[in-house]
């Protein structure tokens, strides 16, 4: 009881935050009945809020410039989803290691302005799209889930918009977690750069909710990782959730090389590994700084040659990305992963979106072969999923037929 | 009275009409001629009602002139900023359809910026057919203009340059990403007097990249001391975002080459063991 004072405070002002942070907000008028609609619009300033019948800004169609783009940011849209909201882990391609992931957009832009950020290469909407929809993506899930049985699965939330920074707003982690509550076989992932957890920490779960944060180091978030959380609030919010029996998991990812990046994500780990124990997460990730080249230009624009990211030595990998080069990427991977096993060997630490080479050279074994991660990698369960997909599209196609 | 597109004006290789052809026009606007005065006698056809009925503005231009390059589209963009009838009658985002590119803001921030470098620098980039990506970096330079003149200068220096030694397209291009991130970094340029092109593009390689470079010399030096079977030598290159080792051995006959691939392999047997 001690606690709900400042925790509806915080709440408050991270909503507050958000209200302030759009210019603008249009609600197709399809999504007119829906409860996202009817919240912003009890949320929002008349004002600031529009109605309209298709996407604004009809003419902003394809690459944007960085003024768009930026822009785009602070320009909320509502609208009904068409598709298939579930979506195969971008990881999983041929040649590249992954867990066994998959994800779920319920929109896509987001309200942060990373200058890494995969989506100045992605998106080519001139606004933040919100999905009005989120009950029919939760029917399909349901159909997946019958097709799969007994099957475990981690659904993950954080593709092309953020899970949390815009919670407050959309409340989705509440009717996320209902669902989640009748599969406690299958898993909730929220990956977050916010500490917007407040809004989520009374509604009841089955404990297979997990939380994970995007950490670097605070030089590193100061430079490069704009609108977000500091190190210290996201570690905090990942301490209220552990409270609150929720899972919590950290990715160190993207690790930015920058002249003090040892000491730097040396002090991280020192500070992970003093605040939590390895039994409280189930797992840690690590990637290194990696983008499509043709984000370049836009990145360069939009945050200028002081940036470290832009400043890195960036060479074409073999799936087309541009990443620092595999000697410099072994080294910052065995650094960390070092530092950790200093501390215990039983940290699971794990490398995502990377190929087998990497792994071989830092783990000298395949994902699927180190004992405390095998869990993660189970192909089977991949397979299983692929073909569930299949089938369920399948039926769709001959019930629509 | 007519007027010329200003497309057509100070090119180094203008947008060439038979003399003895007579010129086109489509309403007021001249469409094969620089100015009045090259009218070719003053016999000028309107193609707005086309040979084989009525052309847009931007049908009657691609008609004359089929591949238009982005300095062409630029100085249109220009001028349809600056009078308003031609925007009126030019549909701006069919042309640029027609051009395989698509209209926006991106693109017109590029075509501003392409009118702002050194003319000699547009010329190239129009003989070398740039596209706009190539030409992003001009944007990053734009923001610099009043808070670094001097940078700017030397960012004018490099393209300017760049068009004097007939530089290629790829290597043209490289230079400028190399070159016009090193300057924005605020790094020295390493010097360009003498070498060709190509030689200064690996120059701001090293300098751009040191760490890559210099893990590269640390695996070669390392190479040396390896005692190689005689007549065979190894080196490490870069491929991508890795660093791969090119082994050579010569031999007269498959017998020779047999005895000096077992050699190899104990050689790198005991580097690995
Ligand atoms: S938090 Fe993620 S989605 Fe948002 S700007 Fe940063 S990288 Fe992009």
């Amino acid at each position: 009881m001690a606690e709900s004072g400042p925790i509806i405070s915080k709440s408050q002002q991270d909503l507050e935050k958000l209200l302030d942070h759009f210019d603008r907000v249009y609600i197709d008028r399809k999504s007119e009945n829906s409860p996202l609609a009817r919240r912003l619009e009890s949320l929002f300033p008349a004002d600031k809020l529009e109605w309209v019948d298709s996407r604004p800004h009809p003419q902003i169609r394809g690459e944007m410039s960085s003024g768009e783009f930026a822009r785009s940011k602070r320009q909320l849209y509502v609208t009904e989803f068409k598709g298939q909201f579930f979506k195969r882990c971008p990881g999983a391609k041929p040649g590249l290691a992954c867990c066994n992931y998959f994800v779920l957009n319920w929109g896509q832009q987001c309200d942060m302005n990373c200058s890494y950020c995969y989506l100045q290469s992605f998106l080519n909407s001139p606004v933040l799209t919100l999905y009005s929809n989120l009950d029919q993506a939760l029917e399909e899930l349901r159909q997946l889930g019958k097709s799969l049985g007994e099957q475990s699965l981690r659904v993950g939330t954080g593709e092309l918009v953020d899970s949390l920074s815009l919670d407050p707003l959309t409340l989705f982690s509440h009717e996320l977690m209902a669902f989640f509550r009748d599969t406690p076989r299958w898993t909730l992932e929220f990956k977050t750069k916010s500490d917007f957890v407040h809004q989520f920490l009374d509604v009841p779960h089955e404990g297979n909710v997990i939380v994970s944060w995007s950490i670097n180091p605070q030089a590193v978030v100061e430079r490069e990782e704009q609108g977000t959380a500091s190190l210290e609030q996201r570690l905090q919010a990942a301490e209220l959730c552990l409270s609150r029996g929720l899972q919590i998991a950290f990715h160190i990812d993207p690790m930015i090389w920058h002249p003090e990046w040892k000491e730097n994500y040396a002090a991280l780990v020192d500070e992970v590994a003093a605040r939590f124990r390895p039994g409280d997460l189930p797992y840690l990730s690590l990637g290194a700084l990696r983008f499509q080249p043709e984000q370049k230009a836009m990145m360069r624009e939009r945050f200028g040659m002081k940036s470290w990211v832009n400043q890195g030595e960036m060479w074409p990998g073999k799936d087309g990305k541009l990443r620092y080069p595999l000697e410099l990427r072994q080294e910052m991977f065995n650094f960390v992963l070092n530092r950790f096993k200093e501390y215990s060997p039983e940290w699971k630490v794990f490398l995502c979106m990377e190929s087998p080479e990497t792994w071989l050279s830092t783990y000298t074994k395949a994902p699927q072969q180190v004992d405390s991660l095998a869990p993660l990698f189970d192909q089977g369960v991949s397979r299983q999923f692929r073909k569930a997909l299949k089938r369920s599209q399948a039926d769709t196609n001959s019930a629509s037929g | 009275m007519l007027k010329a597109l200003k497309m057509l004006e100070n090119k180094k290789a203008p947008f060439l009409w038979p003399e003895a052809w007579p010129h086109f026009a489509w309403g007021s606007w001249l469409l094969t001629a620089p100015s009045e005065v090259n009218t070719g006698g003053g016999r000028v056809i309107d193609l707005k009602e086309g040979f084989k009925g009525p052309l847009e503005l931007h049908q009657a231009l691609l008609s004359c002139k089929p591949k238009l390059s982005l300095l062409d589209l630029a100085r249109l963009w220009q001028q349809s900023q600056e009078d308003p009838s031609l925007a009126q009658d030019l549909n701006w985002t069919e042309l640029v359809n027609h051009c395989g590119l698509r209209s926006g803001e991106s693109l017109t921030q590029v075509l501003e910026s392409l009118l702002k470098t050194p003319a000699s620098f547009q010329t190239w980039s129009e003989e070398k057919q740039l596209a706009p990506r190539d030409l992003n970096l001009l944007l990053s330079f734009e923001s610099e203009k009043d808070k670094s003149p001097d940078l700017v200068k030397t960012w004018e220096n490099l393209l300017d340059k760049l068009a004097e030694t007939s530089t290629s397209k790829s290597t043209g291009v490289k230079i400028m990403e190399l070159g016009g991130e090193l300057l924005l970094m605020g790094k020295q340029l390493p010097s360009w007097s003498h070498e060709s092109p190509e030689h200064f593009a690996r120059d701001l390689e090293r300098v751009r990249f040191p760490l890559s470079h210099q893990s590269l010399e640390a695996k070669n030096q390392e190479l040396k001391q390896w005692a190689w079977p005689s007549r065979s030598s190894g080196r490490w290159l870069r491929q991508g975002d890795e660093l791969l080792m090119e082994i050579k051995i010569l031999a007269p006959h498959g017998e020779e080459l047999k005895k000096r691939l077992d050699q190899m392999k104990s050689l790198l047997e005991g580097q690995n063991g």
